[in-house]
């Protein structure tokens, strides 16, 4: 699957914009041409990724961040939680 | 199709603080042209691992514009427009990938930061090279993969410098003291793996654990260990260095966590 994902910094909330399958490679990188544009017109900067991955649950292994910072610090905490579990 | 010589003009516009809609699709083009060209290479990293690998299609506008702010380089010298990311358990893990997709993929430059981190961020980057563009494969173990991930939420909730090396004093050393803590750690396993499977001991990880068993002695050498290892008692002291060195790491990330709040 091809994910669109909005990512904004300062607040560090994410929007997941839309899901393609992955022949659709094009349609997302237009998409993600369209937010950008709108981004650029209204003076706003967020991220705006195209991820490709089998599922959502690989992106989160890999780029927790595109979740929400939220989603990050819980997923660094279950991270270290892991880590002295194993140490015990 | 973009030639080299108008994507570099575009990276200068958009260095430059353009705004004009036209360079920003010129530069999807880009991104798309790159991507058709490396599109053979995720498909290899994922048949030469288990591990999740997901592709990242085209950086974000943001960040291409910001690092040819940061950076005096060219738009087409950008090795990680198009790339992917692959978290494996271990260094051991992580050498063994690497030296796999090394032997797998087209005219492969290699960039272990490792041994040489960038501001404590430490990876192996496989980049190969197809018809003139780049790939990056980030391979990162999972404790790497956390520190990344605990700099760029600091980075982002106190100071963007952190990442590259600048930031509030006290926490960017923390964060360079738990970088330098989480190495020794993982050379100190990779150590015990090999020595319990009987392969070689690279030079870095065996300067990493000297340092930590004889801090200030340099006079053994690999030779000498190896023969130690055999030694009743030592795999055991590298054991217990190891649980000492998670402890230290573990405290370090309390550590940084409290001085975040």
């Amino acid at each position: 699957m091809i994910f669109v994902i909005s990512y904004d910094r300062r607040s560090g909330r994410a929007e997941w914009l839309a899901e393609y399958p992955d022949s659709e490679m094009g349609c997302a990188q237009q998409h993600r041409l369209e937010v950008e544009l709108e981004a650029l017109a209204a003076n706003e900067s967020p991220e705006i990724v195209v991820l490709s991955a089998e599922s959502k649950a690989q992106v989160l292994k890999t780029h927790a961040k595109y979740f929400g910072r939220q989603t990050l610090e819980d997923s660094l905490k279950a991270s270290l939680q892991q880590a002295r579990e194993t140490r015990q | 199709m973009l030639s080299r010589s108008a994507a570099g003009r575009l990276g200068e516009r958009l260095r430059q603080g353009t705004k004009d809609p036209s360079d920003f699709a010129e530069l999807v083009v880009y991104c798309q042209q790159v991507k058709l060209a490396t599109a053979q290479v995720l498909p290899i990293v994922r048949s030469a691992t288990v591990a999740t690998a997901v592709d990242r299609s085209g950086k974000s506008f943001l960040s291409i514009v910001e690092k040819l702010r940061r950076q005096s380089i060219r738009l087409p010298q950008i090795q990680d427009i198009e790339g992917c990311r692959v978290i494996v358990d271990s260094r051991s893990e992580q050498d063994a990938l690497s030296l796999r997709l090394q032997a797998l993929l087209a005219d492969p430059q290699v960039d272990d930061r490792r041994a040489n981190p960038t501001h404590g961020y430490r990876a192996v980057h496989i980049v190969p090279r197809i018809g003139g563009e780049r790939y990056e494969i980030q391979i990162r173990t999972k404790l790497q993969h956390v520190w990344a991930q605990l700099v760029e939420l600091w980075a982002e909730k106190v100071d963007r410098d952190l990442k590259y090396g600048g930031g509030p004093e006290s926490l960017a050393k923390s964060l360079f003291v738990l970088s330098e803590h989480i190495n020794q750690l993982e050379s100190c396993e990779v150590i015990l793996f090999n020595a319990y499977t009987g392969q070689d001991i690279d030079d870095a990880d065996f300067t990493a654990l000297h340092d930590s068993l004889v801090p200030g002695d340099d006079s053994e050498t690999i030779a000498s260990w190896f023969e130690r290892l055999e030694e009743p008692g030592i795999v055991p002291r590298i054991s217990s260095l190891v649980l000492k060195l998670k402890d230290d790491v573990l405290r370090q990330f309390d550590e940084i966590d409290r001085a975040g709040r």
